[in-house]
């Protein structure tokens, strides 16, 4: 790849009925990059990519193509790739008849037509589909004709709304890894809008939380796994253990939880003071039991169930005032043992509310 | 034990059948036969050459290009007005739609007396123009002209594009012209190259309906086309009422029986079971307010053409029901047209006063209420009961729509010609024959509603200690209310506005209202028009109360066509 494209968006915000939908959203995507849109629905990333592709017009922000603003440029000269969540196939064309409309529209001779419907059912696996009728195709099958036609016309930029949401379980892992493959291959900056915090992981080069018409955080997987700015990412990333608590000191940073007083580390911007509202996140549920009976960190906790997860039990169990906390223990735990454990304190994440 | 019983009403099958059947039996397929003969007479006697099968070709072939060119322009309406409907929302709609159920229910005599009353001789813009530039004759001409027929069926059918394109539009996912145009398509080729093709059976569907009702047209074209146009109903009218060639009428109503039910088969399969939802239901997710300017444009423009064309016929019969015009040229208001109803002036070219065609009216649209409603109650307990059979009655019972009026008045007169059954003397083959095209209606209002009562209410009812007949009175009765009423206006107003196969069958002294309509419109002399006006007002008044009353008794109403 020799030449780097680069989709930016700045400031978008966009009105749903007299409410506000979007409210100032700024992301960027360059080529042979994946970014991962991540959040409830309802919460405008729909509309948000329907405003990139030039189907719906934002009331304020711009949309820039090479730093070239798209305002103006009618949804067809965008080349701006759009996949719907239930693909939207023409029912009344063949398999074929879908993945050669884009190269038609493009005016390319029937040859030329021809030789790249073949490959692009090649690269979605339908090789010798090309005259099924799109009704007679499985959930799985469609969404592969669907990515084969987005990708057909070689758009500059690619995005997918929850082009998964409608499979069931088991294919949806199957076609993650073919989407993964092709998107990757193809090299074409993608936006791609899911409510799936694992197949954000599985594709996602970056991911950008959006709640609420903004984006809460934005980066890689790691960042935000490492540091989730604030309790909602973190609930909506998946993690468990979210202590509410109250600043007691700030250097060493110690919060005091119904857990008892716990040693924490934070990033540097949250602007924790003593006795202000924090909460304590939990990055690992990984923890191993100590016979200690005191020291830094130290958590006595009973044990409510132990559920077998292959190399460790998933231990459902609570404080003495009641609170609960998930944990991943090696040993089983049974009903009613009295527990202690230490919690690294490079683990626990101490953010603002 | 209790005997499940799949519908309440208590008596056998078969009787229930009976009624409905033997009425068919006699006053539709025994009149058919008696064409059928009449048409082999006439074939017989001429041959089957092409010479002497010129006056059926010649109203065959006019008939189908004069119904293609009105469907062609009433597409040409229609489309763009489908379009707006389905995706705009703006004010006055709601307004404008139930406006556009007039047409279902207006009599065709009213509509003609309505556009008359706007570009005839001695219509408002006629005389305004004649008024303003001084001139001495009417400047421009709308009886006996081909523009005037297709106006009044563009008039009359546009509706039926607006529904069926309109609601299939709305219905449509926008994400396929969406996708298009993320493909690279223009918002033209995005139109041709999918939007169009998706819409392709509803648009088929819609123009092989209004090319029938074209084909099928009448009134119009005999009162609009006066002497020079000639469709096969028309001829059929000319050959039994001034020639008296009944073989010949035979002939030309087969012909067109056979046409109108080729047309209706190929709708049939196009359209499938599909309805025609009385009142459109536009409503699309994504409705749009107007934005740009050329939006606004656009849907003025569509709007006002709608209106136009739909409205201001109406408000210029009435408004010239109400004005005088005096030897001076001069329009005065004056309600002397409505006063001179009951009044039998010697020079009336009937022996009754207007308001006796009023009566007459209303007394065969009373009978035609009671017989439908009693005949296709019956009917649509049998089809409820038998569903095996349910295909099959039902398309016994709708065949009645698939003839045309005028065949089935030349039937009647063709059969009933002795005592006690005699077109000149038993009045009620009126409204036998409006029932005939009323029943189906009626068995489809209460279809729903039948199916829709469960078994397990009947039941319940009967466990807990009902009677068949006091389980029909406590559970079927209360919900067929509705649907009755329904069908019953239905009736009424299908009655009060029949033409076609009441001219055929009104004797002179006892006209009903349409005939009287129009005749007085085709005689000289501004108290004969003045007079058709005041009855085409009235009767447009009760067609009005009546889509009020149907859009207030049944919300999502479907008529059936």
């Amino acid at each position: 790849m020799t030449k780097t494209d680069k989709l930016q968006v700045v400031n978008i915000e966009k009105e749903y009925e007299g409410s506000p939908l979007l409210r100032g959203i700024s992301l960027e995507v360059k080529t042979g990059e994946v970014l991962c849109l991540l959040g409830r629905s309802g919460s405008g990333k729909s509309t948000l990519l329907r405003i990139i592709a030039g189907i719906e017009t934002a009331e304020q922000g711009q949309v820039l193509w090479n730093g070239e603003n798209m305002r103006g440029v009618p949804v067809h000269l965008r080349r701006f790739g759009l996949m719907f969540q239930d693909y939207a196939l023409f029912p009344h064309l063949d398999v074929r008849g879908n993945i050669a409309f884009g190269l038609r529209m493009q005016g390319m001779t029937k040859e030329e037509i021809d030789g790249k419907v073949v490959d692009a059912l090649q690269r979605v696996n339908l090789s010798g589909f090309g005259t099924r009728r799109v009704t007679d195709l499985s959930g799985g099958e469609q969404q592969r004709v669907a990515l084969a036609r987005a990708l057909a016309p070689s758009p500059h930029l690619l995005m997918l709304d929850e082009p998964l949401a409608a499979l069931d379980r088991a294919l949806r892992a199957q076609l993650q890894e073919e989407l993964r493959q092709v998107l990757h291959e193809s090299g074409i900056p993608a936006i791609y809008v899911t409510h799936d915090q694992d197949e954000a992981l599985a594709l996602g080069d970056r991911l950008a939380l959006l709640n609420e018409g903004k984006i809460v955080q934005s980066g890689t997987p790691e960042e935000l796994y490492r540091q989730p700015i604030n309790a909602w990412v973190a609930g909506f990333l998946g993690m468990e253990n979210l202590l509410p608590g109250r600043v007691v000191r700030l250097d060493p940073l110690t919060i005091s939880t119904a857990f008892g007083e716990l040693a924490c580390s934070a990033a540097p911007e949250q602007r924790l003071r003593v006795g202000s509202a924090a909460t304590v996140i939990m990055l690992s549920l990984d923890a191993e039991t100590t016979e200690a009976k005191s020291g830094a960190n130290l958590v006595r906790l009973t044990v409510e169930e132990a559920i077998f997860k292959g190399d460790h039990y998933r231990t459902f169990t609570h404080g003495a005032s009641g609170e609960s906390m998930v944990l991943n223990l090696k040993e089983k735990g049974q009903r009613g043992d009295e527990i202690g454990i230490r919690i690294a304190k490079e683990t626990l994440l101490a953010v603002t509310n | 034990m209790i005997r499940p019983r799949k519908a309440g009403f208590p008596t056998g099958n078969a009787l229930l059948w009976l009624l409905p059947l033997a009425f068919l039996a006699l006053f539709f397929f025994l009149p058919l036969g008696k064409i059928l003969a009449f048409a082999a007479m006439s074939a017989a006697k001429n041959g089957f050459a092409l010479t002497s099968l010129a006056p059926v070709w010649r109203p065959l072939w006019f008939t189908t290009w004069q119904a293609g060119l009105s469907t062609v322009l009433t597409l040409l309406l229609g489309m763009p007005a489908a379009y707006v409907f389905a995706h705009y929302r703006f004010r006055g709609k709601n307004l404008l739609r139930v406006l556009t159920t007039l047409p279902f229910i207006l009599p065709t005599v009213v509509a003609v007396a309505g556009f008359t009353a706007l570009l005839g001789p001695h219509g408002l813009l006629n005389l305004g123009l004649m008024r303003l530039f001084q001139l001495n004759t009417a400047p421009i001409t709308f009886m006996n002209t081909l523009w005037g027929i297709l106006l009044v069926h563009v008039f009359y059918n546009t509706t039926i594009v607006l529904r069926v394109v309109g609601s299939a539009w709305a219905q449509l996912d926008e994400r396929w012209e969406q996708t298009a145009r993320v493909l690279g398509a223009s918002p033209r080729q995005a139109l041709r190259e999918v939007t169009l093709p998706l819409l392709r059976p509803s648009i088929l569907a819609a123009a092989l309906l209004v090319f029938l009702f074209d084909f099928t047209s009448f009134a119009v074209i005999l009162m609009v086309g006066g002497p020079y146009f000639a469709t096969l109903e028309v001829a059929i009218y000319q050959q039994t009422m001034s020639l008296f060639n009944l073989p010949l009428a035979g002939l030309l109503a087969v012909v067109q029986l056979v046409c109108t039910f080729v047309i209706t088969w190929i709708y049939g399969k196009v359209n499938g079971r599909r309805n025609i939802p009385l009142l459109p239901k536009l409503t699309s997710e994504t409705l749009r307010n107007l934005r740009s300017f050329g939006e606004r444009l656009a849907v003025f423009g569509i709007n006002t053409l709608l209106i136009t064309l739909l409205v201001l016929p109406m408000l210029a019969l009435a408004a010239r029901s109400l004005l005088n015009l005096g030897a001076d040229g001069v329009m005065r208001f004056s309600t002397q047209n409505y006063t001179q109803l009951f009044v039998n002036s010697s020079n009336s070219y009937f022996y009754v006063p207007p308001a006796g065609a009023a009566l007459n009216s209303l007394f065969y649209a009373l009978v035609t209420v009671l017989l439908s409603l009693v005949l296709g109650t019956l009917a649509a307990y049998a089809m409820s009961r038998a569903r095996r059979l349910q295909g099959l009655l039902s398309a016994l019972i709708t065949l009645p729509l698939g003839a045309s009026a005028v065949t089935l008045g030349l039937g009647f007169l063709v059969t009933f010609t002795r005592a006690p059954l005699d077109v000149s003397h038993f009045p009620l083959l009126i409204p036998i024959a409006h029932s005939l095209v009323a029943m189906p209606f009626v068995v489809r209002t209460l279809q729903p509603a039948l199916n829709a009562i469960p078994v397990s209410l009947r039941q319940a009812a009967g466990v807990l200690g009902a009677s068949s007949m006091k389980t029909w009175r406590n559970v079927d009765a209360p919900l067929l209310r509705r649907p009755l009423l329904v069908g019953g206006i239905f009736a009424f107003t299908l009655s009060l506005g029949e033409f076609g196969a009441t001219t055929f069958l009104a004797r002179p002294e006892t006209p009903t209202l349409p005939v009287a309509i129009a005749r007085y419109i085709g005689m000289p002399g501004e108290l004969n028009y003045g007079q058709a006006l005041a009855m085409s007002t009235i009767l447009l008044l009760i067609c009005g109360l009546a889509i009020f009353l149907l859009e207030r008794l049944q919300p999502a109403g479907m008529t059936e066509i």
